[in-house]
């Protein structure tokens, strides 16, 4: 409860000062936090306007989400594994590495004329470039993660008596695992980021589109309700995130990673 | 004889000394043997190209006739640091052993009972090894090793890291153990006190990079003292004091 009264005043003196703002003409055009309010109860349910964008939120945000979680299923489903062997087999690794050096620093923005020109505009698109935003954070926790398993836990286990084949499920995944997870909370972050970017450029649906449209009538207030419902929509897949790792560990503890 | 070191030698790929040069040493089936000798003498890596960690440059190691190729369950290995694995329960690290070879479930349970009881902790078998003291986490790393009923226990140092009271506690569990159970034992310590409470045989170690020959067998001393033994006695304390000699005298 002290962390809630804590969490009060920051939002509220934002809200009044930007209030305020708007009052005093301080920034033109900006819309009041009312407006604001108003545009996303209109937008959620479609009470007040009856435009086209009352009612609409389940539809954007299912297609943006839908974009998201492709995007990033795909690119852990790549990522992970690519990742494991990249740090295990030497040769995959001298194989891959100099490709992968190039391929790396490129900016996920700086992909997305050749993707448009090549994949058209569209949800085909917008996964791809979600693939390539999330698939490095992925590749290289995991690959950090797998590198960093203790030596001592690998002889403990061959002691033991387990196969090389085994080794992966039973010592280097459990150990590599609080790192795998790093990488994939950056890149479901950033696969938010990407959606927006993607949606930007000419699909139709989904909350980026939704903001782009509205410039283009000079919707100011449906632009702020967009920004703020992609930056709920982004808190909330973390944290379902983090919930479902901890749901899918249990209590079990896991290497520190210290 | 559960293990025999024939003319093992180690060379580091680019080492200008020989860690161990031809270094012989067969140990009887039940035996305790101690590895004493001071620090870069070889006597961790000896235990360590037993393990099956590191190779021999030449030379080889057999176990029950058999030689060493790699890590195996044949040779349980208690580390200074346990290597216990975090994600699981004490129960689930003394099973591991036994259900890596795909034993059944329920032929399993007796055996981490029965290890977890040897070693007193059957009271804190769904508890993880951060939860333990480091004594308590030594146990478990004990308990693991003996479930997998192996030819020989080779331990590192294994009392090192923790604090003297826990560490003569654990000093005499070891010994009852070892009276219960009779297995073959290499221990390397650094303590000849230690040594000459728990073992038959101690081989004191000399040589290493720092004194320019390989490591090496100085000295081998038995001890013909009853169990359990009086760390006061006269003969125990001539006995500690033969080895300290030959630790740190000249070669004779």
């Amino acid at each position: 409860m002290k962390r809630a009264f804590w969490a009060l005043p920051v939002p509220i003196a934002i809200l009044a000062l930007w209030s305020l703002a708007v009052d005093r003409d301080w920034i033109l055009l900006l819309p009041h936090p009312l407006e604001v309010f108003m545009a996303m109860i209109d937008f959620t349910f479609g009470l007040f306007y009856d435009d086209a964008y009352s009612g609409s939120l389940v539809r954007h945000l299912l297609a943006s989400t839908g974009r998201v979680l492709s995007g990033f299923g795909i690119a852990a489903a790549v990522a992970i594994p690519l990742g494991i062997l990249l740090a295990r087999y030497e040769k995959v690794s001298a194989a891959l590495e100099p490709v992968l050096g190039v391929l790396r620093p490129i900016p996920v923005t700086a992909w997305v004329p050749l993707v448009l020109i090549i994949f058209g505009l569209g949800t085909k698109s917008a996964v791809i470039l979600i693939f390539i935003g999330s698939f490095f954070p992925i590749l290289i926790n995991t690959m950090a993660g797998v590198k960093r398993v203790p030596t001592r836990l690998l002889e403990a286990a061959a002691m033991l008596g387990t196969s090389e084949n085994e080794v992966l499920y039973k010592v280097i995944l459990p150990s590599a695992l609080p790192s795998i997870f790093a990488g994939m909370r950056i890149a479901l972050g950033l696969a938010w980021v990407v959606v927006v970017v993607g949606e930007t450029v000419g699909v139709p649906t989904g909350l980026g589109s939704v903001i782009t449209e509205a410039r283009e009538v000079s919707r100011t207030e449906v632009i702020v309700t967009g920004m703020v419902f992609i930056g709920m929509a982004g808190l909330v897949s973390d944290k379902l995130l983090g919930w479902g790792m901890k749901r899918a560990l249990g209590k079990r503890p896991l290497l520190s990673t210290t | 004889m559960a293990v025999d070191l024939r003319g093992v030698s180690k060379r580091y790929p680019g080492g200008q000394v020989e860690a161990l040069r031809a270094l012989d040493l067969p140990i009887g089936d039940g035996e305790f043997v101690c590895l004493v000798g001071a620090s870069g003498c070889g006597k961790s890596t000896l235990l360590r190209i037993v393990a099956g960690f590191e190779h021999a440059t030449s030379g080889e190691v057999l176990v029950r006739g058999k030689p060493v190729t790699g890590p195996g369950p044949d040779r349980g290995v208690v580390f200074q640091d346990y290597g216990l694995f975090p994600w699981l329960s004490v129960a689930e690290n003394v099973a591991y052993g036994p259900r890596q070879r795909r034993m059944a479930k329920e032929r399993v349970a007796p055996i981490v009972d029965r290890f977890l009881e040897m070693v007193g902790l059957a009271r804190f078998r769904d508890r993880f090894p951060h939860e333990l003291s480091g004594g308590m986490q030594q146990r478990v790393a004990i308990a693991r090793v003996l479930a997998n009923d192996p030819a020989v226990l080779l331990m590192d140092e294994p009392f090192g890291a923790l604090d003297s009271l826990t560490r003569q506690t654990l000093q005499e569990e070891l010994r009852k153990v070892w009276q219960e159970l009779k297995p073959t034992v290499i221990l390397v310590t650094h303590s000849v006190e230690e040594a000459v409470y728990l073992a038959d045989r101690v081989v004191v170690m000399g040589g290493g990079p720092n004194h320019g020959v390989p490591g090496h067998v100085k000295k081998i001393v038995k001890v013909a003292i009853d169990h359990p033994r009086d760390v006061t006695s006269p003969e125990f304390n001539l006995l500690k004091r033969e080895l300290l000699d030959a630790i740190h005298g000249h070669e004779s």
